[in-house]
């Protein structure tokens, strides 16, 4: 199959890498955009991913590592700058903007992200997307939560109890 | 018993395998919860399940969520000499509405002496039967609870609240007794109404006869020792569990300007305290250690206040007030580790030393003549740390909701 954009594309000098997902796409990217996984890194330290072998990533089915490409790319650059110390505000606000915009996903697609980002060891967008799920609980009551979240009514029993701890409890104070 | 398992599950069958894996998963739960950002939020995620209420109340878990969400400015508690206090609040995200919407800040008629983790010890004078009658209550704005009187008046005294807040019948009351460049400190406590035997400290030497400031804001309790700015260019240290009483010398090149407001003092993170100095349009953060009052000023930040507003406060007025000069420039206490309150004219800004962050916080209205010189100001702060249901039948649980 062929291999899906991957930004830039290769400008020359650049090390590709080949990632294939759980249903056995095929993604080059560079391997300076891969490595922002802490767990690929290792490997393609290693010399791994390179020619024609890939890194099997069992995991992460196809749609998930596309996004997730999509975010390695987008932050490769002020990666490479050691977090960015001299990123300009204009670059520092597009990666913001950047970032805003990602998250702007269905709730399924946000939960593979998570565990994607989990298993491949991305901190940045483990800390967006950890983030993204407390925004959409931030300012909500345990009902709204539970409903946000897709977790079944409580029984009657559970929601006396909530009530009850609300009252007390509620809004953080005694 | 089934509630741990159920809750695992979606109502929604597509993503119901990625959603039970995230947040069956006691490490991304957690990642998502430290970034709740205000406690309120926290308490309300820790009502949502069992699982979720061990993980928000857990000792370690909430020292992160400390670190990375310190007490949040609610407002300031601001008093003139002849007016009540009156409550004005900060701006705040949505996520707070509901801490506004329940909280009851009006003081009555009362004056803020200082404000802790959500307690404020206020002076009040109330009429009753036998004619005025003046006393020292200590409130809880943001619990449904009643006053609480704790001590009846003592001229002159220093009051603290415990670091803590207390349990909102508790208060430090300090007394300094005067000679000719000679002072001696007793303390004690009121505990509900009731006094503690009164300690005293040896009479100690002045290098020059003591001035009490007008306005209480620049004395702190930190670490059981109480740290009191005078008016004469030095502070006095009271070591309570001592009662060792002594002068700390206030850092080289920081000239007092009486009651002008030029120097605070603040809490710091860690041990010690912040002093805080105004000179002209400079700011420059001391910082002391109290291991031993023999502990040595160290300067950690200097700031220029034109740069540090200058993209905040555009308005003609704020032009017009520069040109007025530096006296116009004051200095508050607001809260811990050196933040503090800039008041330019009619306009008040909270620095944030640490992030660097500045915010215009309020502005006095024009035609408002209530506000003059001796203007002070308490901080208000959120409280921590929350409060949260015990977990019952912790044992029994723990197996089955994993």
């Amino acid at each position: 199959m062929a291999a899906p954009e991957s930004g830039d594309g290769n400008n020359g000098a650049a090390r590709m890498v080949t990632l294939i997902s759980s249903d056995n796409t095929r993604f080059e990217v560079e391997a300076a955009a891969a490595s922002l996984s802490q767990t690929l890194q290792l490997t393609i330290l290693d010399g791994g991913g390179g020619g024609g072998d890939g890194i099997p990533l069992p995991n992460v089915d196809s749609a998930t590592l596309s996004k997730v490409l999509e975010y390695c790319i987008k932050h490769a650059p002020a990666a490479a700058n050691g977090g960015a110390p001299n990123a300009t505000a204009v670059d520092r606000a597009e990666l913001e903007r950047f970032d805003n915009e990602f998250v702007n996903i269905d709730q399924s697609v946000l939960y593979s992200l998570i565990m994607a980002a989990h298993n491949l060891e991305i901190e940045g967008l483990q800390s967006l997307v950890a983030k993204k799920v407390a925004d959409m609980i931030k300012g909500k009551s345990p009902m709204e939560i539970r409903r946000t979240l897709g977790f079944p009514d409580p029984t009657p029993e559970e929601q006396a109890e909530m009530n009850a701890h609300m009252l007390e409890y509620g809004w953080a104070y005694e | 018993m089934k509630r741990g398992k159920r809750e695992e599950k979606s109502s929604s069958p597509p993503a119901a395998a990625a959603e039970a894996a995230v947040l069956g998963n006691d490490d991304l739960l957690r990642e998502i919860l430290v970034r709740l950002d205000h406690p309120t939020c926290l308490v309300h995620a820790a009502l949502v399940s069992r699982r979720w209420l061990r993980h928000a109340s857990d000792p370690a878990f909430l020292r992160r969520f400390r670190g990375l969400h310190p007490p949040r400015l609610l407002g300031l508690y601001v008093h003139g000499s002849l007016n009540p206090s009156r409550f004005v609040p900060v701006p705040h995200p949505r996520e707070l509405d509901v801490v506004f919407r329940r909280a009851n800040f009006h003081l009555e008629n009362g004056l803020a002496l200082d404000c802790r983790n959500g307690r404020v010890l206020v002076f009040l004078l109330a009429q009753c039967q036998t004619g005025i009658k003046a006393g020292f209550l200590v409130c809880s704005p943001l619990h449904q609870t009643p006053i609480i009187v704790v001590a009846p008046l003592e001229e002159g005294s220093h009051f603290f609240l415990p670091a803590d807040g207390g349990n909102g019948m508790c208060c430090n009351i300090v007394n300094l007794v005067c000679g000719d460049k000679k002072i001696s400190a007793e303390h004690f406590v009121m505990q509900a109404g009731a006094k503690s035997e009164v300690r005293t400290s040896a009479t100690i030497e002045l290098p020059s006869n003591w001035q009490r400031q007008r306005c209480m804001d620049g004395a702190l309790l930190v670490n059981n020792k109480c740290y009191i700015l005078g008016n004469v260019g030095y502070i006095l240290g009271l070591d309570l569990a001592s009662m060792c009483l002594c002068v700390i010398d206030l850092p080289d090149g920081v000239q007092q300007h009486g009651e002008m407001k030029n120097i605070t003092l603040s809490q710091a993170d860690g041990s010690g305290f912040h002093l805080i100095h105004l000179n002209g349009f400079q700011i420059q953060v001391w910082h002391h250690n109290d291991s031993d009052y023999a502990g040595e000023w160290q300067l950690v930040n200097t700031i220029c206040v034109r740069r540090a507003i200058a993209h905040l406060a555009m308005s003609d007025y704020w032009e017009f007030t520069l040109k007025l000069g530096s006296s116009q420039v004051r200095l508050h206490r607001v809260g811990d580790n050196a933040e503090f309150l800039l008041n330019l004219g009619r306009e008040f800004f909270h620095m944030y030393i640490g992030s660097k962050r500045v915010e215009k916080v309020f502005e006095m209205p024009p035609d408002d003549n209530s506000y003059e010189r001796n203007l002070v100001i308490h901080p208000f702060t959120t409280m921590w740390p929350p409060s949260f249901p015990a977990l019952r039948d912790e044992q029994a649980h723990q197996s089955q909701d994993q």
